[in-house]
């Protein structure tokens, strides 16, 4: 009986200890995967604003930058708010195609000329079981702004690759600003979802 | 400075007289902490034609012509000219260390009229102003007003920018000519430099957002209650917190 004791007791701590273990190096691996990623993204940018492309290429190169670091099913539903649900399975289609390509716009616009963007990783914590945020300094030389703080939300669903579902400068969430902005505009306009696809394709066409 | 005093006041007279007489429909409002939105939009998009007539390319100018070091010693002065406002600050809400290190800042940097910041090594003090003066006493923020020229702000903050002014330390050397000069100018000088300092950040608002009016008034909120959070150690989840604790990731 003695030795069947002993036995559970290895048992139990094998599996908790195990348990333990596991968890918090998925956990390490999550914010160091998250804080990795940053690191190749602005990687990526440096590599765009460092070759001589036309606008056009340039905005191409910033949409497949977009596409393979946001989770832009995410940020279309989380930038809708309540309203998501009133639009059909093609205005949602749409929309996520728009919002990729306002974001993309937005980018190399904002970038413009600058180039030797740097960021100074400063954290990398957990948030709940699925995001991660990754906090830094965003270094912008020969600008007047200079350093920015920036916050990148990832979401880390399962095995995933994390996705980054929101950035915020200086504490300010551009996923919030914009969901206020749609949520104002599906509003003014009766509730209707087509009217917010209406209003990014003039924003894009300008 | 009187005359500073005069165009504050006539603008906050301006404001809530306009905005006391035309709530929109609440169907009609695209956040409940703005009742006013009608008229508050009326006001931005004239701030907004201000800023492209004048003071975006002046901020332009300004930091094409001005080296980066004289605007560095700008942005120092007008930050030091803030100071005794956020010593006095500081020590309504009982922030003593904070208090001592804002004016210890003040005085040291006196030598340089604070052009040059001498405490450069050391931590600088939190930044507080009135607005988070009456926050900390419990007052409510009030709904969000547009300002001529001043911008939005919720009805507190605005309360307390006007005392901020009219409680403005250097308005004991009104009597000297050159002061009240000097101080009559410091507005305009903290503005420009302001605009200058976040050019990109205002044109990106003006030029890229799909709804300018929203998209600043959702940065106002959330920088300030960032501000306000941080400062009375509050950890309360940020509005971006909430947005993703609240989605459904299915469907």
């Amino acid at each position: 009986m003695d030795r069947y004791l002993k036995l559970l007791i290895i048992l139990f701590c094998t599996f908790f200890f195990g348990f333990a273990i596991s968890s918090s190096t998925s956990l390490a691996s999550k914010t160091e995967n998250a804080s990795s990623i940053v690191q190749k993204l602005i990687e990526k940018i440096q590599n765009i604003q460092e070759t001589k492309y036309t606008e056009e290429e340039k905005r191409i190169e910033f949409l497949q930058v977009i596409r393979t670091f946001f989770d832009m099913n995410i940020v279309a539903k989380a930038s809708t708010g309540p309203y998501w649900r009133t639009a059909t399975s093609t205005e949602k289609k749409r929309y996520t195609e728009l919002i990729t390509e306002l974001i993309a716009d937005v980018t190399a616009s904002q970038l413009g000329d600058i180039s030797n963007v740097e960021f100074q990783l400063q954290s990398s914590t957990q948030k709940g079981d699925k995001m991660v945020i990754v906090s830094g300094e965003l270094i912008v030389p020969n600008q007047s702004i200079g350093k920015i703080n920036v916050n990148w939300r990832f979401s880390t669903p399962g095995s995933d690759v994390p996705k980054i579902i929101d950035v915020e400068f200086e504490n300010i969430s551009m996923l919030v600003a914009q969901k206020e902005e749609n949520v104002a505009i599906i509003r003014k306009n009766g509730g209707v979802f087509s009217a917010l696809i209406t209003a990014i394709e003039e924003k894009l066409r300008k | 400075m009187i005359l500073n005093h005069f165009f504050l006041t006539i603008a906050v007279f301006l404001a809530f007289s306009s905005t006391s007489c035309s709530s929109v429909d609440e169907d009609l409002i695209s956040n409940k902490k703005d009742p006013f939105e009608n008229t508050n939009r009326k006001i931005f998009a004239f701030n907004d034609n201000l800023d492209t007539v004048i003071l975006e390319p002046i901020a332009a100018g300004y930091n094409k012509v001005i080296p980066s070091h004289a605007k560095t010693a700008i942005n120092n002065h007008v930050y030091w000219v803030g100071l005794p406002n956020n010593t006095i600050n500081s020590a309504l809400q009982r922030k003593w260390e904070n208090a001592a290190i804002s004016s210890l800042h003040f005085t040291v940097n006196a030598l340089t009229l604070g052009f040059v910041n001498l405490m450069k090594e050391d931590e600088p003090p939190h930044q507080q102003d009135f607005g988070q003066t009456l926050a900390f006493y419990g007052i409510s923020e009030g709904p969000y007003v547009v300002l001529p020229v001043t911008g939005g702000k919720t009805s507190r903050h605005t309360i307390a920018e006007v005392i901020n002014f009219v409680i403005n330390p250097y308005s004991a050397f009104r009597e000297d000519k050159t002061i009240d000069q000097a101080t009559s100018f410091q507005p305009v000088l903290s503005t420009i430099s302001w605009r200058a300092r976040n050019f990109e950040l205002v044109n990106d608002l003006k030029y890229n957002s799909l709804d300018a009016y929203v998209r600043a008034r959702s940065a106002y909120y959330q920088n300030r209650f960032k501000k306000i959070q941080s400062d009375n150690n509050i950890n309360a989840p940020s509005e971006a917190d909430s947005l993703f604790d609240n989605l459904d990731t299915e469907g």
